[in-house]
């Protein structure tokens, strides 16, 4: 019943939608307005309210200057709100991007291209402006960023005798040291964007690198899944959703696992809601092939549509400036994106230095429009693997065609 | 009164009649102006918040729109958009096939349960000797006016690891159970199979494919955190429905049932001769709406699995969300709706096949 009339609210919602998509402007016909004197909108959402209060600090600092007026939307459901916005034709002039919505994005035209607009923007980490960057166009600079990392429990590993793993044989030798009956030593969410980090370290990853060609057929793929794998089915490694939690965080804090693979964003969690476990931050092991973890991030994006892109390139041009982006990020467990910032960002809070560090090796967590299934196929894959009811090969090969149906070929 | 003489006349008077259609159609064209403004706003808002945007999804299901920017963006594919879903093999095919599937199985769960349970307790609450019906009343159409978020929620940790499911099977059972209800993707019918020996598709299952899914992938049966929704929606649901067995029960003239009693009937020939076949429009209006309702199931899933596990509570209500809202194919999105538009025709159209009056 109560989905008939969801159904309804969203038919509703639709036609308001596509009414006023009629009456839109694409804004393609004027030079994109003057870079002073406007009034801009922007939307984002919401970290936290100590975050949105910085922003809010930011934003009217900028307005202090003079130059524009900008106001700002914290919107729940963000995601819907700005499809809303931007399908009507009248989109915010200024709004985050999800890196995995950029592609989307992208492809729709639906923003202007203004990642090398900005100061100095060669300072982005490499990996941060690839995941902005769609067919050769880099869209928008990140606004900060996150890596994954080895999150562990430092009094367990210390009770076991354990140093945090530097290679893959160190943390299978960790997890099995740290496991105890029904609890494993390691714990993780089993989707792609935890176990990717053993992809990468392989050196293989679902696609190559312009996204072009699947390659999970490799055979470091199916090795790092074998991997992960097998460290599950000797119950050295479990799915956190099996130890009864939903992420890592939850997991470590509950002491229902001694590490996890988990982002900067643990950091705030672990503060409000555990905040007597004692947890460290190690570089994520070493594989075959080396390093590697996945990065994942927001930008500023300026609509194509916006009346005012001058002025909100402006904008962004300040939010992004190493001064106010440091500002931004300090209190933060997100980093900033800019390389040259790092070591004041890590002046007060050099435990985090394994984050940091992934910026460099880090692998854009990014496809193109329409991989969301391909990684649903490969999330279900690797749900069957962690539940040891799938092959490696199943997996692959059903990840495998998934794309191909996607990217061609 | 004049317009009835004007008939009148008019039948006698045909020669003469020119002038008078014209004053007949002045004063009936008046009353359809009337008639038509008293009924405008009505239509209005039929045609704005109902016709409008089933035209315009009709018309979006054939295009190709990502719905981030205006629909004029979009561009026109034909069937494509139904081609991938129901024809072309691929993953987009294959998920929506599993989404067909796993809604089956819990209409097929979910229907029969729901009305039966309802049923029975409108029948209970109906009895003249029950005490204290208000409360029953109350109390079982509770679940039906919480938040269906809320509810699933509550049953998020009624069915964790550690939660008062496994706590009360750990107390009857042998053992401790640990399952995790919500994170196992074997299908009951397959598990059923398990426990005699088959585990794996028999060659004839295995090699056949429907929609992409093997025959074996169809008897799945629905999985262990699929049924953990279905007991949720069961409960929920049954409340209204069992009062509308109950407004169905109360009119049921009484002096029917008395004169069947002076006739000798029994008791059990009273409730399946006489109170049954009354019950067959207050049960055509509850399957039907149960259909409906099931074959639309969302936010159960999105608040307890996002689709998950392994893809077994993907519905087809729960794809059209993730292919238009993140994965920016709204016209995918508009098909499958349609789609389910058909499924649930035909479902509704079925049973009422079934149901029809046998005299």
């Amino acid at each position: 019943m109560r989905i008939f009339l969801r159904a309804k609210a969203f038919s509703a919602a639709a036609v308001l939608l596509l009414a006023v998509a009629g009456c839109g402007d694409d804004g393609s016909g004027d030079g994109g307005g003057t870079q002073t004197g406007a009034t801009l909108s922007m939307y984002a959402f919401s970290s936290s309210p100590a975050e949105d209060a910085v922003l809010r600090k930011v934003i009217d600092d900028y307005n202090k200057l003079g130059r524009n007026t900008v106001n700002l939307n914290i919107l729940p459901e963000y995601d819907t709100a700005l499809q809303t916005a931007l399908a009507g034709g009248s989109p915010p002039d200024v709004f985050y991007v999800n890196d995995n919505k950029l592609p989307d994005l992208a492809k729709a035209g639906t923003l202007e291209p203004i990642g090398d607009k900005v100061d100095n923007p060669e300072d982005f980490y490499e990996s941060l402006r690839n995941s902005f960057t769609y067919n050769g166009t880099y869209y928008c600079p990140p606004k900060d960023f996150s890596t994954l990392q080895l999150v562990y429990n430092v009094d367990e590993l210390a009770a076991a005798n354990v140093e945090p793993p530097t290679t893959w044989d160190e943390l299978s030798a960790a997890a099995k040291a740290l496991t105890k009956p029904n609890r494993p030593g390691l714990a993780l969410n089993a989707e792609f964007y935890r176990w990717g980090v053993f992809l990468a370290q392989a050196g293989g990853w679902p696609t190559d690198d312009g996204v072009t060609k699947m390659t999970m057929d490799a055979a470091p793929v199916a090795q790092a899944l074998q991997y992960v794998t097998d460290l599950h089915k000797s119950g050295y490694a479990a799915d956190v959703k099996a130890v009864g939690t939903n992420w890592g965080g939850e997991a470590l804090g509950k002491g229902k696992t001694a590490m996890t693979i988990e982002g900067n964003w643990i950091v705030g969690a672990m503060k409000t809601d555990f905040p007597t476990v004692k947890y460290g931050v190690a570089e994520l092991p070493a594989g075959p092939s080396g390093k590697g973890t996945m990065a994942f991030s927001v930008c500023y994006g300026v609509a194509k549509a916006s009346r005012n892109k001058a002025a909100a390139t402006d904008f962004v041009k300040f939010l992004v400036s190493p001064e106010k982006q440091l500002e931004f990020t300090k209190q933060f467990p997100v980093m900033p994106s800019r390389k040259s910032l790092a070591d004041q960002w890590l002046a007060d809070k050099p435990e985090l230095k394994a984050f940091v560090a992934g910026g460099d090796y880090a692998k854009k967590s990014v496809f193109v429009p329409g991989f969301k299934t391909v990684v649903d196929t490969l999330n279900d894959g690797i749900q069957g693997l962690a539940k040891g009811n799938k092959p490696v090969a199943e997996v692959v090969s059903s990840t495998q065609s998934a794309g191909k149906d996607v990217l061609g070929g | 009164m004049a317009t009835g003489t004007a008939v009148a006349a008019g039948r006698v008077e045909r020669p003469t009649a020119p002038p008078r259609p014209r004053r007949r159609s002045r004063i009936h064209g008046r009353q359809g102006l009337a008639g038509w403004l008293f009924v405008a706003p009505a239509l209005l808002g039929l045609g704005t918040f109902l016709l409008a945007p089933i035209l315009l999804a009709l018309w979006v299901s054939f295009r190709d729109w990502s719905g981030l920017a205006p629909l004029d963006t979009s561009t026109a594919v034909g069937a494509e958009n139904y081609r991938d879903l129901l024809v072309e093999s691929g993953v987009v095919q294959s998920d929506f096939a599993k989404s067909l599937r796993n809604n089956l199985y819990y209409v097929l769960g979910v229907v029969p349960a729901q009305t039966a349970l309802a049923f029975v307790l409108a029948v209970i609450v109906n009895n003249k000797l029950l005490k204290g019906k208000a409360f029953y009343r109350t109390a079982f159409y509770f679940p039906s006016v919480t938040s269906s978020i809320a509810v699933a929620f509550i049953f998020i940790f009624l069915f964790s690891p550690s939660g008062v499911v496994n706590v009360l099977l750990s107390a009857l059972l042998p053992g401790t159970v640990e399952t995790v209800w919500l994170n196992e993707p074997t299908g009951a019918i397959h598990a059923m199979l398990g426990w005699v020996g088959v585990d794996s598709a028999p060659g004839f299952l295995g090699d056949r494919r429907l929609m992409g899914l093997s025959y074996w992938e169809w008897l799945s049966g629905p999985s262990t955190a699929m049924l953990s929704i279905m007991t949720l929606a069961v409960w929920t649901t049954t409340g209204t429905f069992m009062l509308m067995f109950l407004a169905g029960l109360q009119n049921i003239p009484e002096d029917v049932d008395e004169a069947a009693l002076i006739d000798g009937a029994s008791p059990r020939q009273r409730f399946f001769r006489i109170t049954m076949p009354l019950m067959r429009p207050t049960l055509f209006l509850v399957l039907t709406l149960g259909i409906i309702g099931t074959w639309q199931v969302f936010d159960q899933i999105y608040a307890m699995t996002s689709g998950g596990p392994q893809k077994t509570t993907l519905t087809p209500a729960y794809l059209i969300y993730r292919e238009g809202f993140e994965n920016s194919a709204m016209g995918r999105s508009a098909a499958i709706a349609f789609i389910v538009f058909a499924v649930i025709l035909v479902f509704t159209g079925v049973q009422r096949w079934i149901l029809r009056g046998r005299d």
